[in-house]
């Protein structure tokens, strides 16, 4: 279902289009930016919904754990790196890209993995009991939340870079009737 | 090749410390930072008040923080201000009024390590002019890995006291192992510090070379 929405997206021009480039450096440099950058996408977003604050709550949380993530798994803390969303009306779209190395790239594809095949719930409880965690062996115990608590969908894609990295993508679609009654 | 040292004074030249140090520190332990708060779980550190550097042809080749208060030892170290007290009574100097202040995140950046780069830096953080802005002989903690106060310290004829050991935090698990434990330290600079370096001035120039060895 996931494969098809974004299908169906892809072939739609966004309503609107919010995009951030940045050097993942400068957040490692004040941790409290990706806060602040998210509570600002947040608040940019939250216009088009009736229950502003409840909405605003929901997209603070998603954006900050995109792009906490790319920041922190970035191998190259000095490459540019983005956080995009887009509105498609029925759909929000958050997405973030940046650079990684194939060793936490193969952490990433585990991780996919076991989003695969293992329900939320069910991997949530076993990443609570067994954590892994670092930047080279991510617990995705962030990710859990959003796809449990927040009706998130999730896909993240790692495709090699021409100079040798990985380029890693991460998006979160939400449905805006969802997040609105959430 | 000639290296400058200096104090950081411009908003520029502190902005490129921070870049430097939190460059290294992400890379080797994961660590980030902040002003305004720190978490020793979520690994994110308070940034350090002041900054020693040295340049190589304007670019900066290695730096050190200095925390004026608030400092690590203090704030997570779990010690008692009777502990130095005692340290203080014990070198035969007054208790007294007496500031603590820490020096941290000595970074070499790695284009300019094999020069003897950190025995430099580690120096000039140890001048009275970097740690003595208000004219007050400091206690001087310090918060180490043993074998770098072996390696480090010792070899600059600077001979830090342990207080007590540091506690295990998840922030330090790329930095510390149980073979090579933290402990808490503190250096007197009128005794524990030879004359010669802590008298050292800065800002100056050095030559240094691939051995290592300032000439």
């Amino acid at each position: 279902m996931i494969e098809s929405t974004r299908q169906d997206l892809s072939q739609k021009t966004p309503l609107s289009t919010l995009e951030l480039h940045f050097v993942p450096l400068d957040f490692v440099m004040h941790w409290h930016r990706c806060g602040l950058a998210a509570d600002h996408f947040a608040a940019h977003l939250a216009y088009t919904f009736d229950n502003r604050a409840a909405a605003r709550d929901v997209l603070a949380t998603v954006v900050n754990e995109l792009l906490e993530n790319a920041v922190k798994f970035s191998s190259d803390k000095s490459l540019s790196a983005s956080l995009t969303v887009k509105h498609y009306g029925e759909w929000l779209a958050i997405q973030t890209k940046n650079r990684t190395d194939a060793r936490r790239a193969e952490s990433l594809n585990t991780l996919v993995r076991d989003f695969e095949t293992h329900s939320a719930d069910a991997l949530f409880f076993t990443r609570i009991e067994s954590p892994s965690g670092g930047e080279s062996s991510p617990s995705g115990l962030g990710l859990l939340v959003l796809q449990k608590d927040y009706g998130v969908r999730l896909t993240i894609e790692c495709a090699p870079a021409a100079d040798g990295s990985v380029e890693v993508f991460v998006e979160a679609l939400i449905h805006t009737d969802e997040l609105e009654n959430q | 090749m000639k290296l400058t040292l200096a104090i950081a004074q411009s908003r520029a030249d502190i902005m490129r410390s921070q870049a430097l140090i939190a460059e290294i520190y992400n890379r080797e332990y994961e660590v980030m930072f902040s002003d305004d708060h720190y978490d020793l779980v979520a690994k994110v550190e308070p940034w350090p008040h002041r900054y020693v550097m040295g340049t190589i042809d304007g670019e900066l080749a290695c730096a050190a923080g200095l925390y004026v208060h608030s400092t690590y030892v203090e704030r997570f170290g779990l010690i008692e201000a009777q502990d130095i007290r005692e340290l203080r009574r014990q070198a035969g100097l007054p208790a007294g009024d007496v500031p603590n202040r820490e020096i941290t995140k000595l970074v070499v950046n790695p284009k300019y390590r094999g020069l003897g780069l950190s025995r430099m830096i580690l120096g000039a953080a140890h001048t009275r002019a970097f740690l003595d802005a208000d004219g007050s002989t400091p206690n001087l903690l310090l918060c180490s890995k043993r074998s770098l106060v072996g390696s480090m310290h010792h070899r600059e004829g600077i001979h830090p006291r342990v207080i007590k050991p540091f506690p295990i935090y998840k922030i330090h698990e790329l930095y510390a192992s149980p073979a090579d434990p933290m402990d808490s330290y503190l250096i007197l600079p009128e005794v524990d510090i030879p004359p010669s370096l802590y008298d050292r001035k800065i800002p100056d120039d050095y030559e240094i070379g691939r051995s290592g060895d300032e000439r």
